[in-house]
Protein backbone atom coordinates (compact mmCIF):
# COMPACT_ATOMS: atom_id res chain seq x y z
CA UNK A 1 0.00 0.00 0.00
CA UNK A 2 1.63 3.28 -1.07
CA UNK A 3 2.12 5.99 1.59
CA UNK A 4 -0.62 8.57 1.75
CA UNK A 5 -3.14 6.11 0.39
CA UNK A 6 -4.74 4.64 3.50
CA UNK A 7 -7.20 2.51 1.58
CA UNK A 8 -4.80 1.53 -1.15
CA UNK A 9 -6.36 3.70 -3.85
CA UNK A 10 -3.95 3.91 -6.70
CA UNK A 11 -3.31 7.21 -8.45
CA UNK A 12 -4.07 5.73 -11.88
CA UNK A 13 -7.60 4.98 -10.78
CA UNK A 14 -8.25 8.68 -11.24
CA UNK A 15 -9.15 8.27 -14.88
CA UNK A 16 -9.27 10.41 -16.95
CA UNK A 17 -7.42 12.91 -14.79
CA UNK A 18 -3.89 12.08 -13.70
CA UNK A 19 -4.08 14.25 -10.61
CA UNK A 20 -3.83 12.35 -7.41
CA UNK A 21 -6.90 13.42 -5.52
CA UNK A 22 -6.28 10.84 -2.86
CA UNK A 23 -3.45 12.80 -1.24
CA UNK A 24 -4.29 14.56 2.04
CA UNK A 25 -4.18 17.94 0.26
CA UNK A 26 -7.31 17.04 -1.64
CA UNK A 27 -9.16 16.30 1.54
CA UNK A 28 -8.10 19.61 3.16
CA UNK A 29 -11.72 20.89 3.36
CA UNK A 30 -12.18 18.28 6.09
CA UNK A 31 -10.65 20.81 8.51
CA UNK A 32 -13.75 22.94 8.03
CA UNK A 33 -15.92 20.25 9.51
CA UNK A 34 -13.51 19.05 12.13
CA UNK A 35 -16.34 18.68 14.65
CA UNK A 36 -17.78 15.85 12.67
CA UNK A 37 -16.16 12.57 13.65
CA UNK A 38 -16.93 11.21 10.21
CA UNK A 39 -14.45 13.49 8.46
CA UNK A 40 -11.65 13.44 11.00
CA UNK A 41 -9.93 10.94 8.81
CA UNK A 42 -11.17 11.40 5.29
CA UNK A 43 -10.29 7.82 4.44
CA UNK A 44 -11.78 6.14 7.43
CA UNK A 45 -14.95 5.46 5.47
CA UNK A 46 -15.39 2.77 2.91
CA UNK A 47 -15.79 3.75 -0.70
CA UNK A 48 -15.22 1.93 -3.97
CA UNK A 49 -11.67 2.33 -5.29
CA UNK A 50 -12.91 3.74 -8.62
CA UNK A 51 -14.74 6.63 -6.95
CA UNK A 52 -12.82 9.89 -7.28
CA UNK A 53 -13.03 12.24 -4.33
CA UNK A 54 -14.52 15.16 -6.20
CA UNK A 55 -17.67 13.13 -6.80
CA UNK A 56 -20.31 12.48 -4.18
CA UNK A 57 -21.13 8.97 -5.33
CA UNK A 58 -20.45 6.40 -8.02
CA UNK A 59 -23.82 7.32 -9.46
CA UNK A 60 -22.85 10.97 -9.80
CA UNK A 61 -19.43 10.11 -11.24
CA UNK A 62 -21.02 7.81 -13.82
CA UNK A 63 -23.70 10.35 -14.78
CA UNK A 64 -21.14 13.16 -15.13
CA UNK A 65 -18.97 11.05 -17.45
CA UNK A 66 -22.00 10.02 -19.47
CA UNK A 67 -23.27 13.58 -19.84
CA UNK A 68 -19.81 14.63 -21.02
CA UNK A 69 -19.97 11.87 -23.62
CA UNK A 70 -23.39 13.04 -24.79
CA UNK A 71 -22.06 16.59 -25.19
CA UNK A 72 -19.22 15.19 -27.30
CA UNK A 73 -21.73 13.21 -29.37
CA UNK A 74 -23.64 16.48 -29.92
CA UNK A 75 -20.53 18.03 -31.50
CA UNK A 76 -20.13 14.90 -33.64
CA UNK A 77 -23.72 15.20 -34.89
CA UNK A 78 -23.08 18.85 -35.77
CA UNK A 79 -19.89 17.86 -37.63
CA UNK A 80 -21.84 15.43 -39.81
CA UNK A 81 -24.75 17.87 -40.19
CA UNK A 82 -22.44 20.10 -42.27
CA UNK A 83 -22.08 17.26 -44.77
CA UNK A 84 -25.81 16.53 -44.75
CA UNK A 85 -26.60 20.21 -45.45
CA UNK A 86 -24.08 20.26 -48.32
CA UNK A 87 -25.79 17.13 -49.64
CA UNK A 88 -29.27 18.69 -49.36
CA UNK A 89 -28.30 21.97 -51.03
CA UNK A 90 -26.49 20.22 -53.85
CA UNK A 91 -29.33 17.78 -54.40
CA UNK A 92 -31.84 20.66 -54.50
CA UNK A 93 -29.77 22.39 -57.16
CA UNK A 94 -28.86 19.34 -59.31
CA UNK A 95 -31.35 16.49 -58.73
CA UNK A 96 -30.52 14.84 -62.07
CA UNK A 97 -26.86 14.49 -61.07
CA UNK A 98 -27.88 12.50 -57.99
CA UNK A 99 -30.14 10.13 -59.92
CA UNK A 100 -27.45 9.47 -62.51
CA UNK A 101 -24.60 9.01 -60.02
CA UNK A 102 -26.43 6.91 -57.42
CA UNK A 103 -26.54 4.04 -59.93
CA UNK A 104 -22.78 3.72 -59.40
CA UNK A 105 -23.30 2.86 -55.72
CA UNK A 106 -24.08 -0.74 -54.88
CA UNK A 107 -27.30 -0.78 -52.82
CA UNK A 108 -26.76 -4.35 -51.65
CA UNK A 109 -23.27 -3.63 -50.32
CA UNK A 110 -24.64 -0.56 -48.53
CA UNK A 111 -27.58 -2.53 -47.09
CA UNK A 112 -25.23 -5.33 -45.97
CA UNK A 113 -23.02 -2.79 -44.21
CA UNK A 114 -26.09 -1.28 -42.54
CA UNK A 115 -27.02 -4.69 -41.13
CA UNK A 116 -23.40 -5.27 -40.01
CA UNK A 117 -23.38 -1.95 -38.12
CA UNK A 118 -26.82 -2.63 -36.59
CA UNK A 119 -25.53 -6.03 -35.49
CA UNK A 120 -22.42 -4.52 -33.90
CA UNK A 121 -24.65 -1.98 -32.13
CA UNK A 122 -26.57 -4.92 -30.72
CA UNK A 123 -23.41 -6.70 -29.58
CA UNK A 124 -22.07 -3.58 -27.84
CA UNK A 125 -25.44 -3.21 -26.08
CA UNK A 126 -25.16 -6.89 -25.09
CA UNK A 127 -21.61 -6.23 -23.81
CA UNK A 128 -22.98 -3.57 -21.46
CA UNK A 129 -25.77 -5.91 -20.46
CA UNK A 130 -23.17 -8.62 -19.72
CA UNK A 131 -21.03 -6.45 -17.44
CA UNK A 132 -24.13 -5.15 -15.67
CA UNK A 133 -24.65 -8.81 -14.70
CA UNK A 134 -20.91 -9.16 -13.82
CA UNK A 135 -20.45 -11.52 -16.76
CA UNK A 136 -16.76 -10.90 -17.58
CA UNK A 137 -16.58 -13.56 -20.31
CA UNK A 138 -19.73 -12.23 -21.96
CA UNK A 139 -18.35 -8.69 -21.91
CA UNK A 140 -15.15 -9.77 -23.65
CA UNK A 141 -16.98 -11.96 -26.16
CA UNK A 142 -19.43 -9.22 -27.17
CA UNK A 143 -16.67 -6.60 -27.41
CA UNK A 144 -14.76 -8.91 -29.78
CA UNK A 145 -17.91 -9.48 -31.85
CA UNK A 146 -18.39 -5.70 -32.08
CA UNK A 147 -14.81 -5.30 -33.30
CA UNK A 148 -15.44 -8.06 -35.83
CA UNK A 149 -18.48 -6.17 -37.14
CA UNK A 150 -16.40 -3.00 -37.48
CA UNK A 151 -13.73 -4.91 -39.40
CA UNK A 152 -16.30 -6.46 -41.77
CA UNK A 153 -17.73 -2.99 -42.42
CA UNK A 154 -14.29 -1.64 -43.31
CA UNK A 155 -13.51 -4.61 -45.59
CA UNK A 156 -16.76 -4.04 -47.55
CA UNK A 157 -15.94 -0.32 -47.70
CA UNK A 158 -12.47 -1.18 -49.02
CA UNK A 159 -13.94 -3.23 -51.87
CA UNK A 160 -16.46 -0.47 -52.63
CA UNK A 161 -13.75 2.19 -52.83
CA UNK A 162 -11.22 0.16 -54.87
CA UNK A 163 -13.93 -0.93 -57.33
CA UNK A 164 -14.55 2.77 -58.05
CA UNK A 165 -10.86 3.67 -58.10
CA UNK A 166 -10.28 1.04 -60.82
CA UNK A 167 -12.68 2.93 -63.09
CA UNK A 168 -11.20 6.34 -62.36
CA UNK A 169 -13.84 7.46 -59.86
CA UNK A 170 -11.65 9.46 -57.51
CA UNK A 171 -12.60 12.40 -55.33
CA UNK A 172 -11.91 15.91 -56.54
CA UNK A 173 -9.80 16.81 -59.56
CA UNK A 174 -8.63 13.20 -60.04
CA UNK A 175 -12.19 12.26 -61.11
CA UNK A 176 -11.93 10.78 -64.62
CA UNK A 177 -14.37 7.88 -65.02
CA UNK A 178 -13.77 5.42 -67.85
CA UNK A 179 -14.69 1.88 -68.83
CA UNK A 180 -17.98 0.17 -69.59
CA UNK A 181 -19.47 0.35 -66.12
CA UNK A 182 -18.75 3.93 -65.10
CA UNK A 183 -17.60 5.61 -68.33
CA UNK A 184 -20.99 7.29 -68.89
CA UNK A 185 -20.47 9.31 -65.69
CA UNK A 186 -17.87 11.40 -67.51
CA UNK A 187 -20.71 13.14 -69.36
CA UNK A 188 -22.93 13.69 -66.30
CA UNK A 189 -22.72 17.33 -65.21
CA UNK A 190 -21.43 17.81 -61.67
CA UNK A 191 -20.76 14.05 -61.22
CA UNK A 192 -17.35 14.98 -59.77
CA UNK A 193 -19.03 17.02 -57.03
CA UNK A 194 -21.39 14.15 -56.16
CA UNK A 195 -18.54 11.72 -55.74
CA UNK A 196 -16.50 14.21 -53.74
CA UNK A 197 -19.46 14.45 -51.35
CA UNK A 198 -19.73 10.65 -51.30
CA UNK A 199 -16.05 10.17 -50.49
CA UNK A 200 -15.92 12.92 -47.86
CA UNK A 201 -19.03 11.79 -45.97
CA UNK A 202 -18.35 8.04 -46.11
CA UNK A 203 -14.61 8.65 -45.56
CA UNK A 204 -15.12 10.70 -42.41
CA UNK A 205 -17.60 8.06 -41.27
CA UNK A 206 -14.97 5.35 -41.92
CA UNK A 207 -12.46 7.35 -39.84
CA UNK A 208 -15.02 7.26 -37.03
CA UNK A 209 -15.29 3.48 -37.44
CA UNK A 210 -11.50 3.21 -37.06
CA UNK A 211 -11.57 5.52 -34.01
CA UNK A 212 -14.35 3.39 -32.55
CA UNK A 213 -12.27 0.25 -33.11
CA UNK A 214 -9.32 1.84 -31.27
CA UNK A 215 -11.57 2.83 -28.36
CA UNK A 216 -13.30 -0.57 -28.15
CA UNK A 217 -9.96 -2.44 -28.41
CA UNK A 218 -8.70 -0.39 -25.46
CA UNK A 219 -11.89 -1.16 -23.54
CA UNK A 220 -11.43 -4.85 -24.43
CA UNK A 221 -7.86 -4.86 -23.10
CA UNK A 222 -9.07 -3.26 -19.87
CA UNK A 223 -11.91 -5.78 -19.70
CA UNK A 224 -9.40 -8.64 -19.99
CA UNK A 225 -7.54 -7.24 -17.00
CA UNK A 226 -10.80 -7.42 -15.08
CA UNK A 227 -11.11 -3.66 -14.61
CA UNK A 228 -14.87 -3.61 -14.91
CA UNK A 229 -17.71 -4.88 -12.80
CA UNK A 230 -21.43 -4.29 -12.43
CA UNK A 231 -20.56 -1.35 -10.16
CA UNK A 232 -17.96 0.18 -12.49
CA UNK A 233 -18.19 0.00 -16.28
CA UNK A 234 -18.04 3.64 -17.35
CA UNK A 235 -15.57 2.95 -20.20
CA UNK A 236 -17.78 0.25 -21.67
CA UNK A 237 -20.85 2.49 -21.50
CA UNK A 238 -19.12 5.50 -23.11
CA UNK A 239 -17.38 3.40 -25.79
CA UNK A 240 -20.77 1.87 -26.54
CA UNK A 241 -22.41 5.29 -26.85
CA UNK A 242 -19.73 6.34 -29.35
CA UNK A 243 -20.25 3.16 -31.33
CA UNK A 244 -24.03 3.67 -31.45
CA UNK A 245 -23.46 7.19 -32.78
CA UNK A 246 -21.33 5.83 -35.65
CA UNK A 247 -24.26 3.50 -36.38
CA UNK A 248 -26.77 6.37 -36.23
CA UNK A 249 -24.77 8.41 -38.77
CA UNK A 250 -24.70 5.45 -41.13
CA UNK A 251 -28.47 4.96 -40.71
CA UNK A 252 -28.85 8.39 -42.37
CA UNK A 253 -25.99 8.08 -44.86
CA UNK A 254 -27.16 4.77 -46.30
CA UNK A 255 -30.58 5.76 -47.71
CA UNK A 256 -29.42 9.23 -48.75
CA UNK A 257 -26.46 7.99 -50.79
CA UNK A 258 -27.36 4.46 -51.87
CA UNK A 259 -31.13 4.65 -52.30
CA UNK A 260 -31.63 7.58 -54.65
CA UNK A 261 -34.38 6.64 -57.04
CA UNK B 1 -23.17 21.62 5.68
CA UNK B 2 -23.30 19.58 2.58
CA UNK B 3 -19.81 18.24 2.88
CA UNK B 4 -20.09 15.73 5.71
CA UNK B 5 -23.51 14.68 4.48
CA UNK B 6 -22.15 13.98 1.04
CA UNK B 7 -19.26 12.03 2.45
CA UNK B 8 -21.56 9.87 4.50
CA UNK B 9 -23.42 9.21 1.24
CA UNK B 10 -20.16 8.05 -0.25
CA UNK B 11 -19.55 5.92 2.83
CA UNK B 12 -22.69 3.95 2.05
CA UNK B 13 -21.85 3.79 -1.66
CA UNK B 14 -21.31 0.16 -2.45
CA UNK B 15 -20.80 1.19 -6.08
CA UNK B 16 -24.05 -0.37 -7.22
CA UNK B 17 -25.77 2.32 -9.19
CA UNK B 18 -29.15 0.75 -9.39
CA UNK B 19 -28.92 1.20 -13.17
CA UNK B 20 -31.67 -0.04 -15.35
CA UNK B 21 -30.47 -3.24 -17.01
CA UNK B 22 -32.06 -3.64 -20.42
CA UNK B 23 -33.16 -7.27 -20.78
CA UNK B 24 -31.51 -9.24 -23.57
CA UNK B 25 -34.91 -10.09 -25.06
CA UNK B 26 -35.70 -6.37 -25.42
CA UNK B 27 -32.35 -5.70 -27.12
CA UNK B 28 -33.00 -8.56 -29.55
CA UNK B 29 -36.50 -7.24 -30.33
CA UNK B 30 -35.08 -3.77 -31.03
CA UNK B 31 -32.48 -5.32 -33.31
CA UNK B 32 -35.19 -7.25 -35.17
CA UNK B 33 -37.15 -4.01 -35.61
CA UNK B 34 -34.02 -2.26 -36.94
CA UNK B 35 -33.43 -5.06 -39.48
CA UNK B 36 -37.10 -4.85 -40.50
CA UNK B 37 -36.86 -1.09 -41.09
CA UNK B 38 -33.62 -1.55 -43.08
CA UNK B 39 -35.35 -4.04 -45.38
CA UNK B 40 -38.34 -1.67 -45.58
CA UNK B 41 -36.19 1.31 -46.58
CA UNK B 42 -34.49 -0.71 -49.34
CA UNK B 43 -37.88 -1.98 -50.58
CA UNK B 44 -39.51 1.48 -50.62
CA UNK B 45 -36.40 3.02 -52.12
CA UNK B 46 -36.59 0.61 -55.06
CA UNK B 47 -40.37 0.67 -55.51
CA UNK B 48 -41.43 2.29 -58.77
CA UNK B 49 -45.04 2.81 -57.78
CA UNK B 50 -44.08 5.33 -55.11
CA UNK B 51 -43.97 8.90 -56.47
CA UNK B 52 -40.35 10.03 -56.68
CA UNK B 53 -41.12 13.12 -54.60
CA UNK B 54 -41.97 10.85 -51.65
CA UNK B 55 -38.80 8.77 -51.73
CA UNK B 56 -36.67 11.11 -49.62
CA UNK B 57 -39.40 11.85 -47.03
CA UNK B 58 -40.11 8.10 -46.63
CA UNK B 59 -36.40 7.24 -46.34
CA UNK B 60 -35.84 10.00 -43.79
CA UNK B 61 -38.89 8.99 -41.73
CA UNK B 62 -37.68 5.37 -41.58
CA UNK B 63 -34.16 6.54 -40.69
CA UNK B 64 -35.62 8.72 -37.93
CA UNK B 65 -37.60 5.77 -36.49
CA UNK B 66 -34.43 3.65 -36.52
CA UNK B 67 -32.42 6.38 -34.79
CA UNK B 68 -35.11 6.82 -32.12
CA UNK B 69 -35.00 3.05 -31.48
CA UNK B 70 -31.18 3.06 -31.21
CA UNK B 71 -31.16 6.15 -28.96
CA UNK B 72 -33.96 4.97 -26.65
CA UNK B 73 -32.96 1.33 -26.16
CA UNK B 74 -29.36 0.76 -27.30
CA UNK B 75 -28.11 4.10 -26.00
CA UNK B 76 -30.43 3.78 -23.02
CA UNK B 77 -32.04 7.22 -23.13
CA UNK B 78 -35.42 5.77 -22.13
CA UNK B 79 -34.21 4.93 -18.62
CA UNK B 80 -31.41 7.48 -18.41
CA UNK B 81 -31.00 10.85 -16.75
CA UNK B 82 -33.25 13.15 -18.76
CA UNK B 83 -30.51 15.73 -19.30
CA UNK B 84 -28.97 13.48 -21.98
CA UNK B 85 -32.26 13.40 -23.89
CA UNK B 86 -32.33 17.20 -23.65
CA UNK B 87 -28.80 17.39 -25.12
CA UNK B 88 -29.73 15.13 -28.05
CA UNK B 89 -33.02 16.99 -28.66
CA UNK B 90 -31.36 20.40 -28.64
CA UNK B 91 -28.71 19.14 -31.06
CA UNK B 92 -31.42 17.81 -33.36
CA UNK B 93 -33.25 21.15 -33.23
CA UNK B 94 -30.07 23.01 -34.19
CA UNK B 95 -29.41 20.61 -37.07
CA UNK B 96 -32.98 21.23 -38.31
CA UNK B 97 -32.44 25.01 -38.05
CA UNK B 98 -29.14 24.70 -39.95
CA UNK B 99 -30.66 22.53 -42.67
CA UNK B 100 -34.00 24.34 -42.85
CA UNK B 101 -32.72 27.89 -43.08
CA UNK B 102 -30.03 26.97 -45.60
CA UNK B 103 -32.63 25.26 -47.80
CA UNK B 104 -35.04 28.23 -47.43
CA UNK B 105 -32.26 30.43 -48.78
CA UNK B 106 -31.31 28.10 -51.62
CA UNK B 107 -34.87 27.37 -52.78
CA UNK B 108 -36.58 30.72 -52.08
CA UNK B 109 -33.81 33.00 -53.27
CA UNK B 110 -35.72 33.64 -56.50
CA UNK B 111 -34.40 35.17 -59.69
CA UNK B 112 -31.27 37.13 -59.02
CA UNK B 113 -30.89 38.09 -62.71
CA UNK B 114 -32.19 41.63 -62.24
CA UNK B 115 -29.98 42.31 -59.24
CA UNK B 116 -26.75 44.21 -59.59
CA UNK B 117 -24.13 41.52 -60.13
CA UNK B 118 -21.36 43.82 -58.98
CA UNK B 119 -20.16 43.39 -55.43
CA UNK B 120 -18.90 46.21 -53.26
CA UNK B 121 -15.40 44.89 -53.85
CA UNK B 122 -15.93 44.97 -57.63
CA UNK B 123 -17.14 48.54 -57.35
CA UNK B 124 -14.21 49.63 -55.21
CA UNK B 125 -11.81 48.01 -57.63
CA UNK B 126 -13.55 49.67 -60.58
CA UNK B 127 -13.34 53.06 -58.89
CA UNK B 128 -9.69 52.47 -58.14
CA UNK B 129 -9.07 51.57 -61.79
CA UNK B 130 -10.98 54.67 -62.87
CA UNK B 131 -8.92 56.89 -60.66
CA UNK B 132 -5.71 55.32 -61.94
CA UNK B 133 -6.87 55.78 -65.53
CA UNK B 134 -7.90 59.36 -64.74
CA UNK B 135 -4.49 60.09 -63.26
CA UNK B 136 -2.77 58.53 -66.26
CA UNK B 137 -4.94 60.54 -68.68
CA UNK B 138 -4.27 63.69 -66.73
CA UNK B 139 -0.54 63.02 -66.78
CA UNK B 140 -0.56 62.31 -70.54
CA UNK B 141 -2.64 65.42 -71.20
CA UNK B 142 -0.27 67.51 -69.12
CA UNK B 143 2.76 66.02 -70.89
CA UNK B 144 1.15 66.63 -74.28
CA UNK B 145 0.32 70.19 -73.29
CA UNK B 146 3.90 70.70 -72.15
CA UNK B 147 5.40 69.32 -75.36
CA UNK B 148 2.98 71.33 -77.50
CA UNK B 149 3.91 74.43 -75.61
CA UNK B 150 7.61 73.63 -76.04
CA UNK B 151 7.15 72.99 -79.75
CA UNK B 152 5.18 76.19 -80.04
CA UNK B 153 7.89 78.22 -78.35
CA UNK B 154 10.60 76.54 -80.47
CA UNK B 155 8.67 77.26 -83.64
CA UNK B 156 7.75 80.73 -82.45
CA UNK B 157 10.06 82.71 -84.80
CA UNK B 158 8.82 81.00 -87.95
CA UNK B 159 5.31 80.92 -86.66
CA UNK B 160 5.44 84.65 -86.54
CA UNK B 161 5.55 84.67 -90.37
CA UNK B 162 3.23 81.85 -91.57
CA UNK B 163 3.68 82.91 -95.14
CA UNK B 164 7.35 81.87 -95.23
CA UNK B 165 6.48 78.21 -94.42
CA UNK B 166 3.53 78.07 -96.75
CA UNK B 167 5.31 79.56 -99.74
CA UNK B 168 8.44 78.05 -101.25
Amino acid sequence: MPPGHPNGVRADRNWPLRFDFTTPMASAPATLTVDSPEVHDAHAHDHPPHLQHHFVSSEQQFDAAKMGMWLFLATEILLFSGMFVAYAVFRTLYPATYEACATALNTMQGAFNTLVLLGSSLTVALAINAIQRDDQKGLQRYLLLTLLGAAIFLVVKYFEYTHKFHSGIFPGLAFHPYGEEFGHLATVPYARQFFSLYYVSTGIHAIHIIAGMVVLSWVYLKARKGTFSSSYYTHVELGGLYWHLVDVIWIFLFPLLYLIH
Amino acid sequence: MAHPASHSDAAHDDGHHGHYVAPVSLLLKVFAALVFFTVLTVATGRADWIPSALHVPIALTIALIKVVLVAMFFMGLKHDNRVNTVILSLTTIFVIVFLGFTLFDVTQRGDLGNVDQMTAADRAYMMHEDSVRYAQTAAVTAALADSTAAADSAAAPSAASPDSTAAP
